[in-house]
């Protein structure tokens, strides 16, 4: 009876644990690139202000537009002034860069920098989170996930190495809000470990059943006194027209 | 002949005075003329033998990877240093040139810089050593520093650091990963143009390491010459390498292994460009499964006789592992086979074919031995061969700048998954700079000729009057004998006798002025530092170009002689001894 009584009350502490348990970070980030892919197709208005230290503040302003099905975007610039009617425009493999004043297309590679920021043209595309990183593994091989408090919010931490050599960051640390897998802080780091970049997702929105983060702020933590601000408003992710993603589109808009 | 040059010197010092100031203003013109093409050429040779030629070599041999252009990577070093050694002639040094732009931050403030990575032979020692300002370039070689760092003085300024100071650089790496490193400043240099002061040095090896590179790779080869200012001989060299460069199918020979079964195997990459698909379908039979998507990771067509040798069937999993040329690896890699084909070209093969992604993913990064007995050869002659992926693909050479820029542009639109190799010499990305030689020498030549025209009409103004002058001379010499031809060849060689001697006067006053301005030293790291070398202006007189020149006048000088000259000879000797005035 007493023997009964022991394994009656081991089970019931492991179902206790493993109720309380953290999910691995490989589902997380599943779960995180779930929520990415639903958004579909999308447009939305951007402000990006980059604070740079020395050099003051500058203002983009933009219209992006995506459809994740056929792997397409537009960005078209409002501000500054002197980018205005400039846009850029990625088709599956092809990716242009189209210059208003000359009225030109010219073909760019991944790797070119967008409106001279430190985006790149491969930080648009469209990947899953699971095929460029897998979770650092601890010790024994298990996946570490931390839960934590990241101010008011709990959240799960865990970090994440490349699996691709082609990524930006070899290594990224992920706080993610425990209850809606939220990613709320992402820290990125260089190939020899330097803190490079701490990302910030402070304000979600919810559209349509769909999570779309409508303030990211970027501090560079290598030079400091870098800072970056991304703000988006007018989202809508009602379906696009496919004549949106033509270079004639991006041509009369700027007649 | 002896008689009329004998003549006609004496006549030239019998008319001192008019004949010197007629003589200054050839020579003044001749001294222009001479100055002004040395200093053009002076400038091509700064900009291309001593700016431009550092950073891309006589000729160069570049490997990019991914259709992009910031993905320069020479898999092979070795191989390819090889072939341009045993094919290209009269070369002085066969260099590694890996580059890199990074984000420098040192005590006071960021810059960027455009970092180069070294080895210190004899002829950079040199150059470092007189350009030394502070530091000990022994801390660059010895090893005990971390990443020793040499800088110009304009960038330690900018950045506020000084010799044993620390700079934190950001970069990336050849794949575009973000890397940092802490440098150490073990020299700082004088700048002598502009564009030094942009640079820092690094030691090649750390550099290497720090973005990626191995061992055997590199970011691109340079090739220098001993012979220099020989463009046709660089490109002669480029076309002549170019074609021993023509690439062959890229092979993996290695062990294709399922549950206990295994199997020597050869892995092929096909192409996925459409047309290949179309040939594909034609010359291969995908007798089960089907051919793999051209964004599959792993899938792999399977030949009927390696399927039947291991037991596969599509969907199945199997590895194929190989030993790589360099490190003395050994690489294993998981492939799902898509499906099984035959092909009446290699029906006793047993093959792999994956698309180029998959491929190139494997074959880049480790590179496999080469090909040795039990790997399956096709020859040129096969009909697959036009579908398979080779070892890389040759851009065609290009002779402008133009051409070669747009000649990258279609690279990148290609969107290719295996390496492009590009063979191309500086005097073809810079031809702009020969250009602009060229034009500032035809304004020279232009504004000298202009000038000699207005004093080639005082030439024949001046022989007009000398032949007034002298008429009863004229009639005196041709009654006591002396042929027209003489007379006409008497005033032409006094004419062509002033023009060669105020000349060689011009010529050489043209080298003691650029002698004298040459002593004056100027302190600038503007844009004019491209007319300086060592902070003094820089002539680069030719002797070809002056012989040219020199000839080109003396036969100006004769053609306007000739007519006043014609006209002195045809007069009668009766009038000119009855001429008086």
């Amino acid at each position: 009876m007493r023997s009964i009584t022991i394994i009656i009350i081991a089970v019931l502490v492991l179902a206790c644990a493993s109720a309380h348990a953290a999910p691995k970070a490989s589902d997380i980030i599943k779960k995180i690139d779930f929520m990415m892919e639903q958004i579909g197709d999308l447009s939305v208005k951007a402000s990006l202000v980059q604070n740079r230290a020395r050099q003051g503040v500058k203002t983009y302003e933009s219209l992006y537009f995506r459809r994740d099905k056929t792997d397409e975007f537009l960005i078209v610039i409002l501000a500054p002034d002197t980018e205005k009617g400039n846009g850029y425009l990625r088709v599956g493999e092809n990716f242009w860069m189209y210059r208003q004043n000359t009225r030109t297309f010219q073909h760019i590679s991944r790797d070119e920098s967008i409106m001279g920021t430190d985006a790149k043209g491969g930080d648009f595309e469209k990947k899953k989170l699971v095929d460029l990183y897998r979770p650092l593994p601890g010790a024994g091989g298990a996946e570490l996930v931390a839960e934590e408090m990241l101010g008011k919010k709990p959240v799960y931490k865990f970090t994440l190495i490349a699996k691709v050599n082609d990524v930006t960051y070899p290594k990224q640390v992920y706080w993610v809000q425990r209850d809606n897998f939220l990613p709320l802080k992402i820290e990125s780091y260089s190939l020899s470990g330097t803190l490079m970049q701490t990302a910030y997702y402070p304000k979600w929105t919810v559209i349509d059943g769909k999570y779309i983060p409508i303030q990211h702020i970027y501090i560079d933590e290598f030079e400091k006194g870098n800072k970056t601000i991304v703000e988006l408003s007018g989202i809508s992710t009602e379906r696009l027209d496919p004549k949106i993603f033509t270079k004639a589109y991006l041509e009369n808009l700027s007649k | 002949m002896k008689l009329i040059l004998s003549l006609s010197l004496r006549n030239l010092l019998r008319q001192k005075r008019r004949n010197f100031f007629l003589g200054i203003a050839i020579s003044f013109g001749m001294m222009i003329l001479v100055m002004a093409n040395s200093f053009s050429h002076g400038i091509t040779d700064n900009l291309l033998n001593r700016m431009i030629v550092y950073m891309t070599g006589h000729m160069s041999v570049t490997m990019m990877e991914d259709s992009s252009q910031n993905r320069r990577i020479i898999r092979d070093k070795n191989r390819i240093m090889a072939i341009i050694r045993k094919n290209v002639r009269d070369i002085k040094g066969v260099n590694e040139a890996v580059v890199t732009f990074a984000r420098l931050i040192g005590n006071a403030r960021g810059d960027n810089t455009v970092v180069v990575g070294v080895e210190i032979d004899r002829e950079f020692e040199e150059y470092l050593r007189q350009n030394l300002v502070k530091g000990n370039l022994k801390d660059f070689t010895a090893g005990a520093m971390e990443n020793p760092v040499i800088i110009y003085s304009d960038k330690a300024k900018v950045l506020g650091v000084t010799y044993r100071d620390t700079i934190n650089m950001r970069t990336r790496t050849v794949t575009g990963q973000a890397q940092t490193a802490r440098l150490t400043v073990t020299a700082i240099l004088r700048p002598n143009n502009i564009f030094e002061g942009m640079a820092i040095y690094l030691p090649l090896k750390t550099l290497k390491s720090l973005i990626g590179l191995r061992p055997h790779e590199t970011g691109e080869l340079q090739i220098n010459f001993n012979r220099i200012n020989d463009d046709s001989h660089a490109k002669r060299e480029a076309d002549r390498l170019y074609a021993k460069l023509e690439p062959g199918i890229a092979v993996i020979g290695g062990e294709a292994s399922r549950k206990k079964a295994v199997a020597a195997a050869t892995a092929l990459g096909f192409s996925g460009d459409t047309e290949a698909r179309a040939l594909m379908k034609k010359r291969l039979s995908v007798v089960s499964g089907v051919v793999p998507d051209e964004k599959s990771e792993d899938g792999a067509l399977v030949s009927r006789k390696l399927a039947a040798a291991l037991g596969i069937r599509p969907g199945d999993s199997f590895t194929f592992a190989y030993d790589t040329k360099y490190g003395n690896m050994r690489t294993e890699n998981a492939y799902t086979a898509a499906g099984i084909f035959t092909s009446d070209a290699v029906p006793d093969a047993k093959l792999i074919l994956l698309n180029e992604k998959t491929f190139y993913k494997t074959y880049l990064e480790n590179l496999p031995k080469d090909p040795v007995a039990g790997v399956y050869r096709l020859g040129k002659t096969s009909p697959l061969y036009a579908l398979l992926a080779p070892e890389w693909k040759l851009l065609p050479r290009t002779h402008t700048n133009d051409d070669l820029k747009i000649k990258l542009a279609n690279m990148t639109r290609s969107r290719w998954k295996g390496p492009w190799m590009d063979v191309r010499t500086m005097y073809e990305s810079a031809d702009f700079i020969l250009t602009f030689e060229f034009a500032l020498k035809v304004v020279a030549l232009v504004a000298v000729l202009i000038l000699f025209f207005i004093i080639l009409i005082g030439v024949i103004n001046t022989l007009r009057m000398t032949i007034r002058e002298r008429t009863r001379e004229i009639g005196t010499i041709r009654a006591i004998g002396m042929q027209k031809s003489d007379v006409k060849y008497l005033f032409i060689t006094e004419t062509v006798l002033l023009t060669a001697i105020a000349c060689l006067t011009g010529i050489a006053a043209a080298f003691i002025l650029m002698w004298v301005l040459g002593l004056f030293t100027i302190e600038t790291e503007s844009l004019l530092s491209i007319l300086l070398v060592d902070r003094h202006l820089y002539f680069l007189p030719t002797a070809s170009t002056i012989l040219g020149y020199f000839f080109l006048i003396l036969v100006m000088a004769a053609v306007t002689a000739y007519f006043p000259a014609k006209r002195a000879s045809n007069l009668s000797a009766v009038e000119a001894l009855r001429h008086f005035e």
